[in-house]
């Protein structure tokens, strides 16, 4: 039996006749944090609002903790946490009364870890949802999340709206919660450097297809950027498959390619170029080549097999 | 499922609020009346029918002002939307609403049964206080006030679009119809829990299916 925790098949979605998701296929395995990146309005949230059973697939299917995401019984809910992008939480409601509303709504609460997250985020009890600040906000969704000792945590965009100690502290508890059993975490975000801190497994969404789904070494040796400089002006029929990016220069050719191989540098060796460097990228640097506007450059190989 | 209730009844505390003095006022006036019809016979009778048309027809009104207000406050809030990453399922969010529904009608009639059976007892004759048509009314004013909850319970959740808020008046006078032309009988019974029972499947269908 596979032990994946997600698991989405052929998952299309429509919104207003715009086609969000175009057959999303992707598996989280259990005890992996899967970085979920994409630009705004990509359908990152909806893939999760899907998960979570709050709005439904046009096709496909989705499952977690092997139940169909539409039929989530309330024991398997109680096992998934989740922070949402926006952090909806009861906005009218006390901090103390929402405490005490998720308690009584969960299957574990772990009283010790809450007071010790909650004593280190200093959140106010007496003070209402809305009357925090958008930071605060995030802070009491992650501490309701984390108490309830999920075995699936689900955070859609988590460091919003806070400051960089709070990210630190939050994703230093992200890492505690995964060491301390199989857990696993699907984290949705724009700080691309909190992502590369913490994923093992990334995944790009981009124009409805997930593009990239990976372990993050994998994506780091399979995409390369590379200067090339010519002796003349660079070649014009330089074709091979796997081109994200190219940018000339004069006599230099600044070449991002996916599926980067021996094969690959040998045809590039045909050319003949006088020197060939290679770039050093961070995700971040990754991540803005693969979801560059011009889709057709998009590799469509870049799909783990 | 107790959470879920007592949630409900919290964040309706108004309404409930407004049903206790309701059922006061009523008893109250009820009891003063009765003690005084002893005496002077018809006349307080006929004030004692204006005012529980009066009371009854306020109770209507709050009873499904409170339905609207779960399920608009719930959208607007996205309580349900919050819930559901809980321990909660769109179903027992609904159900909890429901009994939190019922909770409130039963909080209007069942102290209103007992002052009335305790009062007539005492001041009137027995036989008039236990008839039939005593429990007959009782029952169907009750199933009136959870048809018109679940009338708001709709309007609550569809507000945003005009045509079920316009359809929901059509079913308010079919419901009024069919008070005035069966009375409080077996067959307006009938008609009513069957409404009630359409109702409360088109909510649930409309809330299921939603988007949160």
């Amino acid at each position: 039996m596979d032990d994946y925790v997600i698991k989405i098949e052929n998952l299309v979605k429509y919104f207003d006749g715009r086609c969000i998701l175009d057959g999303i296929n992707l598996n989280v395995p259990r005890g992996c944090i899967y970085g979920l990146l994409g630009r705004n309005g990509i359908g990152k949230t909806t893939i999760i609002r899907i998960l979570l059973g709050l709005d439904f697939p046009t096709r496909g299917q989705t499952f977690l903790l092997d139940n169909d995401s539409r039929n989530l019984t309330s024991k398997i809910r109680g096992k998934i946490g989740c922070v949402s992008e926006g952090h909806n939480l009861v906005q009218n409601y006390k901090v103390s009364r929402l405490i005490k509303l998720c308690k009584g709504l969960s299957l574990k609460w772990n009283d010790e870890f809450f007071e010790h997250l909650i004593e280190a985020f200093r959140l106010p009890l007496d003070r209402k949802v809305k009357d925090l600040s958008m930071g605060m906000r995030a802070q009491l969704n992650l501490a309701l999340a984390m108490a309830i000792e999920p075995e699936l945590l689900i955070l859609d965009d988590p460091t919003l709206g806070l400051d960089t100690v709070a990210r630190r502290q939050f994703l230093e508890l992200a890492i505690e919660l995964i060491q301390k059993e199989e857990r696993t975490i699907l984290f949705s975000s724009h700080i691309l450097s909190d992502v590369e801190r913490v994923a093992d497994r990334i995944g790009i969404l981009s124009a409805g297809k997930l593009i990239v789904d990976c372990t993050q070494e994998e994506l780091k040796n399979r995409v390369k950027k590379l200067r090339i400089i010519f002796t003349g002006n660079p070649p014009a029929d330089l074709y091979m498959t796997g081109i994200v990016n190219q940018k000339v220069d004069g006599r230099e050719l600044v070449l991002t390619v996916a599926n980067w191989n021996s094969e690959k540098k040998a045809i590039l060796e045909t050319f003949q170029p006088s020197s060939c460097t290679e770039i050093p990228m961070t995700l971040e640097d990754i991540f803005i080549e693969c979801t560059k506007p011009n889709v057709e450059l998009v590799p469509a190989g870049m799909q783990e097999k | 499922m107790f959470t879920l209730i007592k949630r409900e009844i919290q964040d309706s505390m108004m309404y409930f609020l407004l049903i206790i003095i309701l059922t006061l006022l009523f008893i109250f006036v009820d009891v003063f009346l009765a003690y005084y019809s002893s005496d002077t016979g018809e006349v307080a009778i006929d004030i004692n029918n204006n005012f529980t048309i009066f009371v009854i027809s306020t109770f209507l009104f709050v009873i499904t002002a409170m339905g609207v207000s779960q399920m608009h406050s719930d959208r607007s809030r996205k309580i349900s939307s919050f819930l559901s990453t809980l321990m909660v399922t769109r179903d027992k969010i609904l159900i909890a609403r429901v009994i939190a529904g019922i909770l409130a009608i039963l909080l209007f009639f069942l102290p209103q049964i007992a002052a009335i059976s305790v009062v007539y007892n005492l001041f009137i004759t027995p036989t008039f206080a236990f008839g039939n048509m005593f429990i007959e009314v009782y029952i169907i004013a009750s199933l009136v006030a959870m048809s018109c909850y679940c009338i708001g319970l709709h309007i609550g959740w569809t507000s945003q679009r005009q045509i079920p808020l316009l359809a929901a008046l059509p079913c308010a006078f079919v419901l009024i119809t069919i008070m005035c032309i069966k009375g409080f009988g077996i067959q307006a019974l009938f008609l009513l829990v069957l409404f009630i029972a359409a109702y409360l499947i088109r909510i649930r269908d409309n809330f299921i299916t939603s988007s949160l």
